[in-house]
């Protein structure tokens, strides 16, 4: 008797746990990680979006979510090296190339082929995660760079508004104006030194440089452009910057300088102009994190302008930068076919319409319908001088010799053409004599 | 299974003495201890000194199939300018705040404070321990606007002397950082001292000023004496504490200008992370490790003089 209901309990609670394990066998895992805040509670709600899908089609995904809102670059790679990289994660752009050096992503071009709603993204957006022809990400957000301005600051200076520089000169004309008339007023910011870190590369240099037609990475040979006059002219600039005191050197060196230009300075007319990530105009907005109460009326942007009409890149007049993000796909991953379809969710043309709204920058799709003017506009007016940076491995410390240089400059230890030397001296020192090439100053 | 009596025990069987039951209960009981340090000091670090002899990056060919190198990095490491710069402004950034700062005004404050009345002894003990407790990264955010070129408050009190405005940040980042490490870590020196002259008999001084010893023979032949050791266990705590030093650096200067405030944990940091070279950072810290060995080899060989001396 005794020994009979033994056994039944024990049938009992093998059976439960067969039941447990069958559960838990049914359910599919996918691992995913994104940067969390501010993208976290949108990128969340798409997730809970996925999962419910599958749902209904009966199928139950349990996705774990990494989401480090600090460091998120770092730790990717960390959980790579480790063996317990994610089967799907979001990349930014540029670091495409370290990650397909070291075979960790996986080319999507099977995928793509096979994907009708592949044409509604436009082309920079399908060449930007691409690297010698193969596609390694479906980007969700885009973003692009132009000059903002105080129309307040510019009027009290006796400069026109609206304004519509179309060379650098007109820049600086407009920086010395409020130089002499709004004295306790910064004219112009532009992201220089190493502690702004790849937005003095992304957001500065390259907007300069772009503008007087500079190529950085020779796509012919693949060799490193070290010495240019474009590089010159781009360096040059920021000399006239900083030596004609139309910028100030000490906050790009303290702490968190985009707290001192931006979040304050440019929120509370203390800076005159400055070269910005679009994204800005979302935090400035009445209810945004930086909000300017009447942010209509006195800020305004442009596009940047080539250093003279027709002397940026292609021969344009105007230029900007593009970054971005995607979902990219791990080449260790066990469920390829099951990320490729959370790809495709998280890229349709309703997620990335929430994604935008809810976090901002400007949609990866051409049939992304979001309703604000501000992006219309963008992409109407910025978006055809969209250029990129150099997909490289190297990029990373070729870019922060870049920022070293700017810091010299900015400093006053070397001029311009001085701190072209020491960069050109500093990349041969890292990609090696062979992977560089120097062209003639005229 | 369990029989007792004077001399030893009697454990399954097992006849054991007490001075063996003692040996091994030590064990047992610091077990708990021992696998954390193994687990979370000894392993990492051996970790490193392995990888230090290969040319595993975090990211690219050799993430994943690095190989040994042999002596490689270390040979790179000291063709490095870069390197001595770091290992240069690191002895300076030591020296200045924690010999000069820590030890010398901690000092002073401990002996302060032994003589100072309740009050005073709140107020100062009180700000300086608060310093000590203030996280890293917040300390970092308070000094940062003291030091504000624009509108910090050490830029302000020098415009009410009349004075000049400072770049601290562009002209003198090693001396700002130094500044900010000797705010920080006072306390600590303060704390072990007054802890250390509390403890000397107040009956000796007594002795000493009946037998006509002045104030500073006092100081000279009772007080120096008895801390000795305690200063020689300060120096070196704080000695390897500041020499270990990142987040405040980092954070406060990113080892800028140019590398002017460059100390050895941001060089570390640069080449393992930002340049993805974890086998040669490695190596950097496989230097930084024997550095701070060496000095705990020192701090140990001068207790065990005290020890055996006392025995």
């Amino acid at each position: 008797m005794k020994a009979a209901k033994l056994i039944l309990a024990l049938v009992v609670l093998v059976s439960l746990l067969g039941v447990s394990g069958a559960l838990a066998q049914d359910a599919v895992k996918l691992t995913v990680s994104f940067p969390g805040d501010p993208r976290s509670e949108t990128v969340n709600a798409l997730i809970e979006g996925f999962v419910a899908m599958k749902a209904e089609a009966g199928v139950t995904v349990d996705v774990v979510i990494n989401e480090p809102t600090e460091g998120y670059g770092d730790q990717l790679l960390l959980d790579f090296g480790a063996g317990v990289g994610p089967d799907v994660f979001s990349i930014s752009a540029e670091t495409i190339p370290e990650y397909v050096a070291s075979d960790l992503i996986q080319p999507l071009d099977e995928f793509v082929a096979a994907w009708d709603e592949w044409d509604n993204f436009p082309q920079g957006m399908k060449d930007m995660p691409s690297m010698g022809g193969s596609v390694y990400a479906i980007m969700y957000n885009t973003d692009t760079r132009v000059l903002f301005y105080r129309k307040d600051v510019l009027e009290a200076a006796g400069v026109e508004v609206p304004f519509a520089p179309t060379s650098w000169q007109e820049i600086f004309d407009a920086a010395e104006k409020i130089k002499a008339n709004v004295p306790d007023v910064i004219p112009m910011e532009v992201e220089s030194g190493t502690i702004w870190g790849e937005g003095t590369t992304m957001d500065g240099f390259f907007m300069l440089f772009r503008g007087a037609g500079g190529e950085l990475l020779d796509p012919a040979d693949g060799k490193w452009i070290v010495e240019s006059p474009a590089l010159l002219d781009a360096f040059s600039f920021y000399e006239t910057m900083f030596g004609q005191g139309y910028s100030a050197a000490e906050p790009f060196m303290e702490p968190e300088p985009w707290v001192f230009y931006l979040q304050e300075g440019l929120a509370n007319g203390k800076v005159g102009m400055a070269v910005v990530v679009n994204v800005v105009w979302g935090l400035y907005a009445p209810d945004g994190p930086w909000a300017i109460e009447n942010r209509d009326e006195v800020l305004a942007w442009t596009p940047m302008p080539a250093r003279e009409p027709g002397a940026g890149i292609n021969g344009q007049d105007f230029v900007s930068m593009g970054g971005g993000w995607g979902w990219a796909i791990s080449k260790s991953s066990q469920n390829q076919e099951l990320a490729w379809e959370f790809v495709q969710y998280m890229t349709s043309a309703e997620s990335i319409t929430q994604y935008t709204k809810g976090v901002g920058g400007i949609p990866s799709r051409l049939d992304a319908a979001v309703d604000d003017e501000h992006v219309a506009s963008i992409t109407e007016l910025v978006m055809p001088y969209q250029s990129f940076r150099p997909l490289s491995a190297d990029y990373n410390r070729v870019s922060e010799q870049i920022q070293i240089a700017t810091e010299r400059i900015m400093l006053g230890e070397a001029t311009a053409a001085e701190a072209m030397a020491l960069f050109a001296e500093a990349v041969e020192g890292i990609v090696g004599a062979d992977n560089v090439k120097r062209l003639p100053l005229d | 299974m369990l029989r007792i009596n004077t001399r030893s025990v009697q454990i399954l069987g097992q006849q054991i003495s007490h001075r063996r039951l003692s040996e091994l209960s030590l064990l047992i009981f610091m077990m708990p201890a021992l696998v954390l340090v193994i687990a979370f000091v000894i392993v990492p670090a051996a970790w490193a000194i392995l990888i230090s002899f290969t040319n595993q990056s975090l990211i690219g060919p050799n993430a994943r199939n690095f190989s040994f190198i042999g002596l490689e990095n270390y040979v790179r490491l000291f063709n490095d300018p870069g390197f001595w710069n770091s290992l240069g402004t690191s002895f300076i950034f030591v020296f200045g705040s924690a010999f000069l700062g820590q030890f010398v005004i901690g000092f002073s404050l401990a002996l302060l404070l032994k003589y100072a009345g309740v009050l005073s002894r709140g107020i100062v003990g009180g700000s300086v321990l608060l310093a000590w407790v203030i996280p890293e990264i917040v300390a970092v955010y308070i000094w940062a606007s003291v030091l504000n070129f624009q509108s910090g408050s050490a830029n302000q009190i020098l415009l009410a002397f009349g004075l000049e405005k400072q770049r601290w940040l562009i002209d003198m980042p090693l001396l700002s950082i130094i500044i900010v490490n000797i705010w920080r870590g006072t306390a600590f020196t303060m704390l072990l001292f007054s802890a250390a002259l509390e403890a000397i008999p107040d009956t000796l001084y007594d002795a000493a000023s009946v037998d006509g010893a002045s104030r500073w023979e006092r100081f000279r032949y009772i007080t120096l004496p008895l801390i000795r050791y305690t200063i020689l266990l300060d120096f070196i705590l704080i000695t390897m504490g500041t020499f270990s030093v990142f987040g405040m650096v980092f954070a406060m200067t990113g080892g800028g200008p140019l590398g002017r405030s460059e100390i050895i944990g941001v060089y570390i940091y640069r080449n393992a992370f930002e340049y993805r070279e974890i086998g040669y950072g490695s190596a950097a810290s496989v230097v930084m490790l024997i550095i701070n060995l060496t000095l705990a080899l020192v701090y140990l060989r001068f207790t065990r003089v005290e020890w055996s001396a006392e025995a």
